[in-house]
């Protein structure tokens, strides 16, 4: 369905090239230009983290105030996702804050 | 430390226009910015992203700044996480790369960094799949649709642009819920029309046509009352409400979703003008607090002036005016120019603002959200999003004698999260009146630094080195 509407909406963004990433292990395909949380909800996946009562939390404000789209992107973890380019190859890993020692 | 006329904080419109009238009048500048790309939240994008008229406007800005380029120095990916005076300017260069902690120093300030969406917490709002609508409407530009049936709800203009940018996606909506009651718009309707500037006007009609065309029902007077799902939002169910938007009981309407768009459009950022010392004012009719300015744009704290969204929110053709206006009063008292020779330009930007203002201010008049709503927040409601802390948690601090802001703030960790109360700030007065049944003093937070999280290994690092 929309893939085919944006297609024709978005002729020159169709152009741009893609590329791998790997979210939790699996690897996803991110188009150039998107951020990272841009090219985890256009994979249609929308838990990004866990809170350190176990709730699922996603991608909320958009503009890097919120900080729940927060993930462990090559290994530095709290990374606001919103704000951080996509690159070919990057690894992100959803947080788990319950697992987490650190106390922030 | 390296040392400039101006440092101006935000390259958004306000910022890059203020950042290029300054520079051109001969002032070194530094331009601070949280993202990778100059053009804020508002041109984000890249150019196959906006509309023609938002990209004109980009690339214009965009070329202004790349031809004064040899007097500004732009940092990207750089939060400001303290201010101290005269002005020393704390930075953390994020990026993932060579991050780190550097001061500069600069002889005026600038502050534009622009506005926050207005939210109001309800039952199941931080499930995934629940976005802010600013959230949804930058995915929506991108092409991106998370959601087969979305619903869009709060208030305000944005509303409209969002459903309008969702359709152009491909999307499907399944309703515009929207807390304000056509009286309520037709009462300020000949204010609204007359102050609207063609070129808003034009692209709102058409963006109204566009909803018109896919049949989408508008629910007006009605709020969401509860979001539910498990690990996603599944439903939600709306509520028809009063005049004063208190939930009316027996109402309620079950809406099968899997996407919601969420907020009562945006009010402005004020925690980089509150670090500094400067005076706020709350704006009983728009229900926001706003930096305190002389008519030289310039707050309580001499030097410091303020320019864009995070003054009052008007949108981006206002913001450029406001940059242009507050550099040239700064290049003013920096010796660039003086009140003679940049009247003229002074008195245009003046009156072009005028309207803008008077457009903006009726809008959010008619679109804010009012008190009622606070009736939709449960017990088991999560005020602070951060923390985690709900409505009960409140409640019980409150019945150990908590009466005010930072004594909730010291009992429960509300507003101690990442975000640094930028959103549950924003109902603690209400919530701490409504649960106390006494109407009490307005008050925000206590400025803390770091303004922005630092990972402690880097502020560590600096105060090992």
């Amino acid at each position: 369905m929309s893939s085919e509407k944006r297609r024709n909406r978005h002729p020159k963004a169709e152009q741009n090239h893609t590329f791998q990433i790997e979210v939790d292990g699996k690897k996803i395909v991110a188009r150039a230009g998107q951020t990272i949380a841009e090219a985890i909800l256009d994979n249609g996946l929308k838990v990004f983290r866990r809170t350190r009562n176990g709730a699922p939390r996603s991608f909320y404000c958009g503009m890097g105030v919120c900080y729940e789209c927060r993930m462990i992107v090559n290994g530095a973890p709290n990374v606001r996702t919103c704000m951080t380019p996509a690159t070919p190859g990057c690894k992100v890993v959803s947080q788990d804050e319950s697992l987490m020692k650190v106390e922030w | 430390m390296k040392e400039f006329d101006l440092a101006i904080i935000g390259a958004g419109p306000a910022g890059i226009s203020a950042a290029v009238e300054a520079a051109t009048m001969g002032a070194s500048v530094a331009l601070i910015d949280e993202n990778s790309l100059p053009g804020g939240k508002v041109f984000a994008h890249t150019d196959n992203h906006l509309d023609p008229f938002e990209r004109g406007i980009r690339s214009q800005l965009l070329h202004h700044l790349e031809k004064v380029a040899h007097k500004v120095a732009v940092f990207l990916e750089t939060e400001v996480w303290n201010i101290l005076d005269q002005w020393i300017v704390s930075l953390y260069q994020r990026g993932l790369s060579g991050s780190g902690l550097t001061d500069i120093k600069a002889r005026k300030l600038i502050i534009s960094i622009g506005a926050l969406e207005r939210i109001l917490p309800f039952p199941g709002w931080t499930l995934p799949g629940v976005f802010s609508a600013g959230g949804l409407n930058r995915l929506a530009k991108m092409g991106i649709v998370p959601g087969k049936r979305i619903l869009i709800a709060g208030s305000g203009p944005l509303q409209i642009v969002l459903a309008h940018n969702l359709l152009n996606a491909g999307a499907s909506i399944i309703g515009i819920v929207n807390v304000t009651s056509p009286r309520r718009i037709s009462a300020r309707g000949l204010e609204l029309i007359s102050a609207v500037n063609r070129l808003v006007l034009k692209s709102g009609l058409n963006y109204l046509i566009n909803i018109k065309r896919h049949k989408i029902p508008i629910y007006f007077s009605h709020a969401i009352s509860r979001a539910y799902g498990i690990n996603e939002v599944e439903g939600a169910t709306i509520v028809r409400v009063d005049k004063s938007h208190r939930p009316i009981r027996g109402t309620e309407k079950q809406i099968t979703t899997d996407c919601i768009g969420y907020g009562f459009g945006l009010i402005p950022s004020v925690d980089i003008t509150r670090l500094c010392g400067c005076d706020h004012v709350f704006d009983e009719e728009l229900a926001y607090w706003r930096p305190k300015l002389n008519e030289r744009m310039e707050t309580s704290k001499p030097g410091i002036f303020v320019a864009g969204d995070c003054l009052t929110v008007k949108g981006y053709l206002a913001a450029i005016e406001e940059g242009k206006t507050a550099a040239t009063e700064a290049c003013i008292q920096l010796g660039f120019t003086n009140r003679k020779h940049s009247g003229a330009s002074l008195a245009v930007s003046a009156k072009r603002l005028k309207r803008f203002k008077r457009f903006a201010r009726a809008i959010e008049a008619v679109s804010r959200p009012h008190s009622g709503l606070l009736d939709i927040i449960s017990d088991d409601t999560v005020v602070c999003r951060c923390e985690e802390v709900t409505l009960r948690d409140i409640r019980s601090a409150v019945a150990e004698g908590a009466r005010d802001v930072n004594d909730i703030k010291r009992r429960t960790r509300l507003g101690m999260g990442h975000c640094q109360g930028r959103f549950c700030g924003q109902v603690i007065n209400e919530l701490i009146w409504k649960l106390t049944g006494n109407i009490g003093k307005r008050e925000m937070f206590t400025p803390r630094i770091p303004a922005r999280p630092i990972p402690f290994g880097i502020l560590a690092g600096e105060c090992g080195s």
